[in-house]
């Protein structure tokens, strides 16, 4: 009798001490603090719908951002003062996914409806003849006239860079023109005769219904004697980008995945394995393109440091040639990091997951431990990148002799900051790796760098004892998913708690005069925006939505890149939205 | 002994194990009357009364004699254009004092130029700019007067652009020939060459002394007109160039002016000075 009631004060403890730490979801309680978080999202996007309408009421398009201090739409200035309000939306992706997020959590279908809308007036109405949208990097709708404008030139190329589009939705808007673009996609940027990947496609290419008909060839990669990959340098000016690749891939999967045909996956497949095999063997980190350029522009024109176009040949090898054979666009690990690492990682994971394609798990853990065991490194108490090559050679200290493609010369090459979005795929990476040994590098490396974020200990890869930073200042969407995501893993309630605190932070700090901005200075609101979405996963768990029947975050990658009039308004620049437009802050407004 | 070790273990632990559940028992927690319907109107009404500026912008205009200027000083009101690549002395502009006048002397080695646009056949090495904004009127007129000395003179452009596009300009090359330049280069359309349209009015210039210039555009009209003062003599009459036009189209809106622009070229043998005095833009309606 004795030993039983022992026995029975012992369970009782164990059951107390469990419940203290692993919470079920009903034992969540759906607060009135956690509510006012879901208000700022609706207030923001009933803003934006309801302003970024107002503009121009003869179309269903939405800015992909708009000026806050006037609830205008963003606008790209070209060199001559056209000031173009712009719809790209190909940049609006994370803001379809948080209004169908939205429809979830408050069950409400008008905010999924109104995304369907707009992806289907926007299908209708801007697919061109071949197949291909017009959208990405240098096509956009103008507002004013609802024609489409070109910054690239006249006739800017169709390009697509790690925008992951939501493909799931675009099927159920209007699944024809959606798997038309799908396979348009791969004709207009793909070279089957020479596997060339240009991130550049044409709007003249025709329309190929037989698009994946041509048998797979051979891997572009060979290696030499001693193992190592040899990368071509035969590529006429067509950069097979890691980025563009990733959407290549991508929609490969999905229309597999829609259609039930395999072939669009099998050269999904092929496409990424050329990546893969041009990986350092040795370090296990990986490349941002498997081709050099062929040299096709005149001594003449080339002899200018300054001029920079690729027909020079590889732009690396121009501005880094101390470093010899390895000095190559493909082999730099200090720029383009996040395409590589961060948006080509998630794809991979989420072609893992959803596609089954369950190597490329092993493919990202190798990348990611290859990459952070070389190059990561805490100094003065922040997470930064050592640059280097992806054979393990620093670069760190450098000074680049003359201008080029990577910067003016003199410009000393310096540690890198290491962003908050790599926290999503090293824990993705973790939580796909199905042995729990394969686990626990991966994990080392996540525990260092969300600690030294500031948000805390998280405690080893079972998630029994973490300490995390319960009253962190932290206010970074991607550590708030990873905080969420950690909870779904463990079901321990203390990374809930956490990701509470951070989502708290990001509407205190982000969101300002009704809109979600970085900062309260920042000019602009970007559709794009990670915020609300992330912000919705927190919703969801609260409420016992599981994040598998959420829309999932992919990249936040969108951007407009092209001529246009610089900073100072008299001079032409070429650039981007990230770096011209979304950099206002303001007081930069006039 | 056993026993009291035992019990007192056994309470230790349940203790430890329930004491978060006893502290949050202390606080209670309620569930958010919003939870379920998030979009009722007691709980959530969308108010679209948020308070935007002002986007309607005032004209302003430029009257410019450098005589208000500190002497050995770049002028306050305007800009001169510079990246890394440009050494510290490689580019400047200075007001000085010449016969109780104060001017403005500016110094070009030729060596640099902007990054962008590419490809152009004459870069600027030197780009001297001050703006102003005449937008609603969509028409003015500016006046100034360039001088290039007898020693180390140098090719100087002076005109109006339209951001970083030339409208109108005069062009006095370094065998002092008179050139008038309309439109160009939008090297957004950078595969067609468009470096804009250059006359040659034939006219030779004496160094060592002021030239007068006006420029007056109309976009209503389509019409610019370019006058060389100390002949009182019409340069060029015509109307603007495709670059001002949006999309560069025939068809595209007129894009006025908005930057005064004096500049040297690029080149190995584009090195020297230029003088720059009494730079107005005005009203056209005001002449």
């Amino acid at each position: 009798m004795k030993k039983l009631s022992l026995c029975l004060l012992i369970l009782l403890s164990a059951i107390c001490s469990f419940q203290s730490i692993y919470a079920n979801d009903s034992d969540i309680i759906y607060q009135d603090s956690d509510y006012n978080r879901l208000k700022a999202v609706m207030q923001h996007v009933d803003n934006v719908l309801y302003y970024g309408h107002g503009y121009n009421q003869e179309t269903l398009l939405l800015p992909d951002a708009i000026n806050t201090l006037t609830g205008e739409p963003a606008r790209w200035v070209f060199p001559n003062r056209a000031s173009v309000p712009y719809a790209d939306l190909a940049n609006q992706q994370n803001f379809f996914r948080t209004l169908v997020a939205l429809s979830k959590v408050t069950n409400e279908s008008k905010y999924k409806e109104d995304a369907i809308d707009m992806l289907s007036y926007f299908m209708e109405n801007y697919q061109d003849s071949n197949g291909l949208f017009y959208w990405g990097g240098h096509r956009t709708i103008n507002l004013d006239n609802l024609e489409v404008q070109s910054t690239e030139g006249p006739n800017g190329p169709h390009e697509l860079k790690n925008m992951m589009p939501f493909y799931e939705l675009m099927l159920e808007a209007d699944e024809e023109r959606t798997t038309r673009f799908m396979k348009q996609l791969w004709t207009a940027h793909f070279e089957w005769a020479t596997s060339d990947l240009n991130r550049h496609g044409s709007y003249s290419t025709a329309f190929d219904g037989n698009v994946f008909g041509q048998l797979i060839p051979d891997d572009v990669i060979k290696m030499d004697e001693m193992g190592y990959p040899i990368i071509p340098n035969d590529s006429p000016g067509k950069l097979p980008f890691v980025n563009a690749a990733t959407d290549l891939a991508y929609a490969a999967f999905a229309l597999s995945h829609q259609t039930g045909d395999p072939v669009p996956k099998q050269w999904a497949e092929y496409l990424m394995k050329q990546y893969h095999l041009a990986s350092n063997p040795d370090t296990g980190m990986t490349v941002y393109q498997f081709k050099s350029t062929l040299v096709t522009k005149s001594l003449e024109d080339c002899s200018n440091p300054a001029y920079t176009n690729s027909g020079c040949g590889d732009r690396v090898a121009r501005q880094f040639r101390d470093f010899g054979s390895i000095a190559r666009e493909s082999n730099v690990a200090w720029k383009n990091t996040q395409a590589v690492y961060v948006d080509n990682v998630l794809m991979l994971l989420e072609a893992a997951q959803k596609y089954g394609v369950s190597y490329f798990v092993d493919w990202a853990r190798d990348y990611l431990e290859g990459y952070l065991e070389y190059a990561y490194i805490r100094i003065d108490g922040q997470n930064k990148i050592i640059p280097m090559f992806i054979d393990g050679t620093v670069t760190y200290g450098y000074v680049v002799p003359e201008v080029g493609y990577f910067g003016p010369s003199k410009m000393r090459i310096d540690y890198v900051d290491l962003p908050s979005t790599y926290l999503l795929p090293i824990f993705r990476t973790i939580v796909q790796t199905e042995k729990i040994e394969d686990r626990a590098k991966l994990w080392g490396y996540l525990r260092d760098i969300m600690h030294t974020f500031g948000l805390g200990d998280i405690g080893d890869v079972d998630g029994l004892s973490p300490k995390l930073e319960l009253d962190t200042a932290i206010d970074d969407p991607f550590a708030l998913m990873t905080m969420v995501e950690l909870y779904e893993f463990t079901k321990n309630s203390v990374y809930l708690d956490a990701a509470r605190t951070i989502a708290d932070n990001i509407v205190t700090k982000r969101f300002h005069r009704g809109f979600f901005v970085e900062s309260e200075i920042m000019l602009y609101s970007r559709l794009d925006q990670p915020d609300t979405l992330a912000l919705l996963t927190l919703d969801a768990v609260l409420r016992g939505i599981s994040l598998t029947d959420m829309p999932f975050y992919l990249a936040d990658s969108g951007y407009i890149h092209g001529y246009l009039l610089a900073d100072d308004g008299v001079t032409e620049d070429r650039s981007y939205t990230q770096n011209v437009i979304y950099t206002k802050t303001i007081y930069d407004w006039e | 002994m056993k026993k009291i070790m035992s019990i007192t273990l056994v309470l230790l632990l349940v203790l430890v194990g329930c004491e978060n559940q006893t502290l949050e028992q202390q606080t209670p927690i309620f569930e958010s009357v919003c939870k379920d319907n998030p979009i009722k109107e007691s709980c959530y009404t969308p108010s679209y009364d948020l308070e935007f500026v002002d986007t309607d912008k005032e004209e302003y205009l430029i009257e410019e004699t450098f005589e208000t200027e500190f002497l050995n000083q770049m002028p306050s009101n305007w800009l001169i254009y510079k990246n890394e690549e440009y050494s510290s002395k490689s580019v400047w502009a200075k007001v000085i004092e010449k016969d109780d006048n104060k001017i403005l002397q500016m110094y070009s080695d030729g060596i640099n130029a902007p990054m962008y646009p590419q490809g152009v056949a004459k870069p600027s090495t030197f780009v001297l700019s001050s703006k102003f904004n005449l937008d609603k009127s969509r028409k003015g007129e500016i006046t100034g007067k360039i001088m290039i000395p007898e020693v180390e003179g140098n090719e100087v452009s002076f005109g109006v652009s339209t951001g970083a596009v030339n409208t109108a300009s005069i062009i006095i090359n370094q065998q002092m020939r008179l050139l008038v330049k309309i439109g160009g280069p939008f090297f957004y359309h950078s595969g067609n060459n468009d470096s804009g349209d250059t006359i040659d009015t034939g006219l030779t210039l004496n160094k060592g002394v002021f030239h007068q210039f006006t420029i007056t555009w109309d976009a209503m009209l389509n019409q610019i007109t370019v006058i060389y003062n100390n002949q009182s003599l019409k340069l060029y009459e015509g109307s603007f160039h495709i670059s001002s036009r949006y999309n560069a189209s025939e068809t595209g809106d007129i894009y006025v002016p908005n930057v005064v622009r004096v500049t040297m070229p690029k080149g190995f043998d584009y090195h020297g000075f230029a003088f720059l005095d009494d730079v107005i833009v005005s009203h056209k309606e005001a002449k």
